[in-house]
């Protein structure tokens, strides 16, 4: 898939990774559920695990880092899970792409300022994530004429798929802390 | 077929064949790995992300095995995921768990036949999965009146969560349900 603006490409972001820990230590600091703060504190073998696939599918691979971080947050205004949308927004943010194009994820049903392509890639991973035993052969096709290799669309429905674990498991509002 | 290439035959990459080596040391799969991970293994870099995610989420940590496989077995009944809730469930049945309870637990959306604590565990489970953000002071209290710790509260939390992701990529994969069941074409 050819990387075009507005989302940048990978080499234009520093270590995904690290940008991630500086939001999280940053801006989202005071945000941060109390169900990820205290299993980090608590039981660092789960947090551990999380991250060990959070890395490869959220990080890493042949989709941008920005279309993976877009997914998520667009699942998780479907969702309405706060925090997700804070913190993937605030990693957009972060990576340069413009207010204008979030909003439109967010805001707009159509999408209208997205890129085609990456427009095929988000409402198909909102499919994923809503729908999945009900996706049609045809969505496939659909992101391989856009110009999706099958390693491209593989990441994609992973995306949509760990975002369904992460809006789940950051959405539980209960104080675990005491 | 899933809708991914599944490679039987790891040995042209070293990376795939430690993990699949990995996987069937730990029970795993046979010849080799149960469809949900050979659905990933043209991307070994991914799959060995989800093995160590499924290894922590399954096999490790402070709940029984029995009690990690009923949680996914149920989680699956309620999302209708037909490959997890047959696999979950087979796995119970290899446990030593009662076809009652395993149907109990996958068909009794009141899980009549499920004994406390146990009960209490799933139900708190299948809210984390439906609905996480409803999860309140009151379920905590059920739960620690059952006599469960706080860390396996959380183990329970991130279970679910952990459940929600796999029946999705079962889902959209369309992997096939293993041993060729009655369910496999469903």
């Amino acid at each position: 898939m050819k990387h075009s603006k507005p989302f940048g490409s990978d080499a234009e972001i520093e270590d995904a990774r690290a940008l991630f820990d500086r939001v999280m230590q940053g801006p989202m600091h005071d945000q941060i559920p109390s169900v990820m703060s205290t299993t980090l504190s608590m039981r660092p073998d789960i947090f551990s695990a999380i991250m060990a696939a959070g890395k490869p599918i959220l990080f890493e691979g042949a989709l941008p880092v920005s279309v993976k971080q877009m997914i998520v947050m667009i699942i998780a205004s479907h969702r309405n899970c706060r925090f997700c949308i804070d913190v993937h927004k605030a990693m957009l943010e972060a990576m340069g792409i413009e207010d204008a194009l979030i909003d439109s994820c967010i805001d707009d049903p159509e999408m209208k300022l997205v890129p085609p392509m990456y427009r095929q890639i988000l409402q198909f991973a909102l499919l994923v994530a809503e729908d999945p035993d009900n996706i049609a052969d045809h969505q496939f096709e659909l992101l391989r004429d856009s110009g999706l290799n099958e390693e491209e669309i593989l990441e994609a429905a992973m995306v949509a798929s760990f975002a369904n674990f992460l809006v789940t498991w950051t959405d539980v509002p209960a104080n675990l802390n005491g | 077929m899933s809708r991914f290439i599944q490679l039987g035959d790891p040995a042209q990459n070293e990376m795939l064949a430690e993990l699949y080596q990995d996987m069937l040391d730990h029970g795993f799969g046979d010849d080799t790995p149960i469809n949900w991970l050979t659905s990933q293994s043209s991307r070994p870099d991914i799959l060995a992300g989800t093995w160590e995610f499924s290894k922590g989420m399954l096999l490790r940590g402070e709940l029984p095995m029995m009690v990690k496989q009923m949680i996914a077995a149920t989680i699956a009944a309620r999302n209708n995921c037909i490959y997890c809730r047959e696999l979950h469930g087979n796995t119970l049945s290899m446990l030593g768990v009662s076809e009652e309870l395993i149907n109990s637990c996958v068909t009794d959306p009141e899980l009549t036949s499920v004994q406390q604590p146990h009960r209490a565990i799933l139900q708190f489970a299948v809210k984390v999965s439906q609905s996480p953000e409803m999860i309140d002071a009151e379920d905590l209290g059920v739960l620690k009146a059952q006599g469960i710790t706080r860390s396996e509260v959380l183990e329970i939390i991130a279970l679910s969560a952990y459940c929600n992701f796999i029946n999705t990529w079962a889902d959209i994969s369309r992997v096939k349900v293993e041993n060729g069941s009655a369910s496999d074409e469903a």
